[in-house]
């Protein structure tokens, strides 16, 4: 059972969120809220994801899981406009979800949840150095790097975190000190990322003021921030480029 | 499950084996290490398939998609990634190299747990799977990254292979020969009960898991199942027809249609069609499975025969004005009234649930007649077509200018005590058909060839000449019927008169080479300046002889397409 009321920007940043990862997803719903596990089809980005009762409006759930198709919600949610609020009721019997948004009501069909990719294990990592800063900074960062390269470099040494991306003739780079993060954890990492991925993460990751970044020496990066107001939470797991032996 | 790196390492074994005994041997030794789960796949893998061909399914896989997989997987760039391709001539090599180098290769998930799990031949498989189902929007993104999973949950070695089964080209030489004779040997079964299962299942996957699980009383078990299709029996040109009647005694003698050969699938009120390739055509043909249904008098049935499209008259149409019925999407129902089809029926391979292929041909005929009631509705009709036993020569001369003169290719000789073996071209279905002509044609566009000739050119754009202007008209393109050191010899020549101008990959030749090309028919056509194009062009040989102004002239080739005509 699901009813449910949220603010619809709120909602289509979450589904933008999700759809960096995959195109359908498996819903866990449950009294506390909502949850999805996601891996890429390639293996190597995962997100997982949270939003709280806290966040709606109107929350009211049992335990049960569903299979949405990102593209489609997304659209929907193109017409609606910021301050709307998105009423939503699951129709378990006919596998449907009833969406009422600006005065349209729309009738979506799920997907069977057995056809979507099963919730992937998450490896259990030790990530010496953290990272705290403004997403719009690492934003900024990529967007200079996609500029010259398809992937970028990043590291802590001493106590200056740094981004950088070489091309075939150009590099570009950006440090940070302590003085210029929010917060720093200081240790051995350096590692390489594909643009690809980090483009699209960086895109909902840039509201965020604060975005940790936990990373180690050739080992993959988890990018964590809040969304709706601290009621809700994504984190990014990437895997990274790596010598192969 | 099977780790993949047993495939790749029997393939790699077999490479470098170039006796097919030896082949046999590893292959039925893979076979036998196989899990039966897995032996339908890996069946195929090896024989250079994904799917069964019968399943209509396509992997859809192009040499665009793999390369950009390949480059997000290990950073090279799709640059160098072509540029590599065409100095090794081969996708796999390519790939071993490109994962092989000390380059920072994309890591998954796979690698940060501590048993770091083994790619097995059922996920690569799935993979496959995904990559062909997918479809709609961000559908390339979602291939591509399943292709990257493989390239990067792979050893290089193991690369190498999923590359190019990715192309559906393993270049390791096992056929359906050798595959038929390793299910024997891995499992102990005679080859001879192996071959027959095959004919009824058309599927060497389900044969292979059959025999391991079951050996001889399951292989024995397997039979023609309805909406299967079944691969069709086939015919060879026989040099000297007239000496094979006087061998058979009496042969059978039908009309060999203008058309394009259809299996008929009944099953109660369900009509499904196949064509020549065994892809369901089925919704293209609402006419054809409309006209089954009301006709065909039997709970079950596999029919063989020819549709052709014809006229308001009923006199058969252009054989492309078939395909363009077979290949419809849209706008079915219009193009249905508009090329009114004729389907005739010559055999029947399975009838109310019992296999009828080891029948002598003259039962089976029996069969066919019982339950096909002919009929003729405005121009669309089925029947079964005529067939006449005999063995005097003058009456088979006479039968084949008949069938000639209503516009038809030629005459089928069938021995009338032959069973029907499906993909099986024998003495059994001879076809005589008048000869092919030939034209000599200019070579003006060069295409650079894919895989195995791709550092070469692989295909040839030929013209006609136009003496009052001293232009060259073309008339299509020929890439058959050239061998391997032929097409380095044309490679060698072309090259030095390429000019750098090129449209959709097709650059200008300077007209100075003369090919003599091979054809069954000139068609009218809207493609090419000449208005028509060559229908099974193959390339015959090099005129070193003639210069391009004695190549033949447009109005030679006006004058083949009327005769053709004239035939009708």
């Amino acid at each position: 059972m699901l009813k449910a009321a949220i603010n619809a920007e709120l909602l289509k940043d979450s589904i933008a969120a999700l759809a960096v990862i995959v195109d359908e997803v498996r819903f866990k719903i449950s009294q506390e809220g909502i949850s999805v596990k996601a891996v890429d089809p390639a293996n190597v980005a995962m997100g997982i994801f949270e939003l709280r009762a806290e966040a709606f409006d109107e929350y009211n759930a049992d335990e049960c899981e569903i299979g949405i198709d990102l593209n489609k919600i997304s659209d929907l949610l193109g017409l609606a406009d910021k301050t709307d609020t998105v009423k939503m009721e699951l129709d378990e019997n006919s596998q449907k979800l009833l969406i009422d948004v600006g005065g349209l009501s729309y009738t979506l069909s799920l997907l069977d949840p057995s056809t979507i990719r099963a919730e992937p294990r998450v490896p259990q990592l030790e990530l010496p150095v953290k990272v705290v800063l403004n997403g719009l900074d690492l934003r900024r960062a990529v967007k200079a790097s996609e500029k010259i390269s398809d992937h970028m470099l990043m590291g802590v040494s001493d106590d200056t975190f740094y981004m950088e991306a070489k091309g075939d003739t150009d590099k570009v780079r950006l440090e940070m000190g302590r003085d210029q993060l929010i917060d720093l954890k200081s240790g051995d990492a350096c590692s390489l990322f594909s643009l690809d991925y980090l483009s699209e993460i960086v895109k909902p990751a840039n509201k965020a003021n604060e975005v940790t970044l936990s990373l180690g020496r050739d080992f993959p990066i988890l990018i964590d921030f809040e969304i709706a107001n601290g009621a809700g939470k994504v984190s990014y797991l990437l895997a990274p480029r790596i010598e192969s032996d | 499950m099977t780790s993949f790196n047993e495939f790749a390492e029997t393939c790699k074994a077999i490479e470098k084996i170039s006796g097919s005994i030896e082949t046999t041997r590893r292959v039925a030794e893979l076979l036998r290490k196989v899990e039966v789960e897995e032996l339908p796949l890996t069946t195929h893998f090896i024989m250079s398939e994904v799917f069964p061909a019968w399943s209509g399914k396509q992997l859809g896989i192009g040499t665009s998609l793999l390369y950009m997989a390949l480059s997000k997987a290990s950073g090279a760039s799709v640059k160098s990634i072509e540029a590599l391709v065409r100095t090794t001539g081969d996708i796999g090599e390519t790939a071993l190299l490109i994962l092989k180098e000390k380059r920072k290769n994309q890591a998954t998930f796979s690698t940060f747990f501590e048993e770091e799990p083994e790619l097995s031949i059922s996920e690569v498989y799935e993979r496959f799977r995904k990559a062909s189902e997918v479809s709609g929007k961000g559908s390339q993104n979602v291939k591509i990254k399943n292709l990257q999973y493989l390239f990067n949950s792979s050893s290089p070695r193991e690369a190498k292979y999923i590359a190019r089964l990715a192309l559906e080209e393993l270049r390791v030489g096992v056929g359906e020969g050798v595959v038929r004779d390793a299910i024997a040997k891995a499992f102990d079964v005679r080859v001879e009960v192996v071959e027959h299962a095959y004919m009824v299942t058309n599927d060497l996957g389900i044969v292979a898991a059959a025999a391991k699980e079951g050996g001889l009383e399951a292989l024995q078990k397997l039979g023609i199942e309805i909406n299967r299709p079944i691969k069709l029996m086939l015919s060879q040109i026989s040099p000297d027809v007239e000496a094979e009647i006087r061998d058979m005694k009496e042969a059978a003698i039908e009309w060999k249609f203008d058309g394009a050969r259809i299996q008929v699938h009944k099953n109660g009120d369900s009509v499904m069609l196949f064509s020549r390739k065994l892809e369901n055509v089925t919704n293209s043909l609402p006419d054809l499975v409309d006209i089954v249904r009301k006709h065909v008098k039997a709970e079950s049935a596999i029919l063989d025969g020819e549709a052709v499209a014809v006229d308001e008259k009923g006199k058969p149409r252009a054989f492309q004005e078939i395909l363009k019925r077979f290949r419809r999407k849209y706008d079915v129902e219009e193009k249905a009234a508009s090329i009114p089809i004729q389907l005739n029926l010559f055999d029947i391979m399975y009838l109310n649930g019992r296999t009828l292929i080891d029948l002598p041909l003259l039962e089976r005929r029996k069969a066919l007649l019982s339950c096909v009631e002919n009929s003729v509705e405005n121009s669309r009709s089925i029947a079964v077509d005529e067939q006449v036993i005999t063995g005097d020569l003058e009456l088979v001369e006479k039968i084949y200018h008949e069938a000639l003169r209503a516009g038809h290719e030629g005459i089928m000789v069938k021995n009338p005590e032959s069973v029907y073996s499906p993909g099986k071209r024998g003495k059994n279905w001879l076809k005589k058909k008048p000869l092919m002509e030939t034209l000599d044609l200019v070579v003006v566009g060069a295409e650079w060839g894919f895989g195995r000739r791709a550092n070469l050119l692989g295909s040839y754009t030929v013209a006609c000449y136009e003496p009052d202007t001293s232009r060259f008209l073309r008339i299509g393109k020929v890439g058959t019927g050239i061998n391997d050191e032929q097409l380095k010899e044309l490679t060698d020549m072309v090259l030095g008169l390429m000019g750098g101008e090129e449209v959709k990959g097709v650059f200008t030749v300077r007209p100075e080479i003369v090919f003599e090309i091979a054809f069954e028919e000139i068609q009218k056509s809207p493609n090419y300046d000449s208005g028509y194009a060559l229908r099974f062009p193959r390339f015959i040989g090099i005129r070193l002889d003639k210069s391009p102004e004695e190549a033949d002239p447009v109005q030679r080739v006006e004058r083949v397409y009327s005769q053709q005509l004239k035939r009708l």
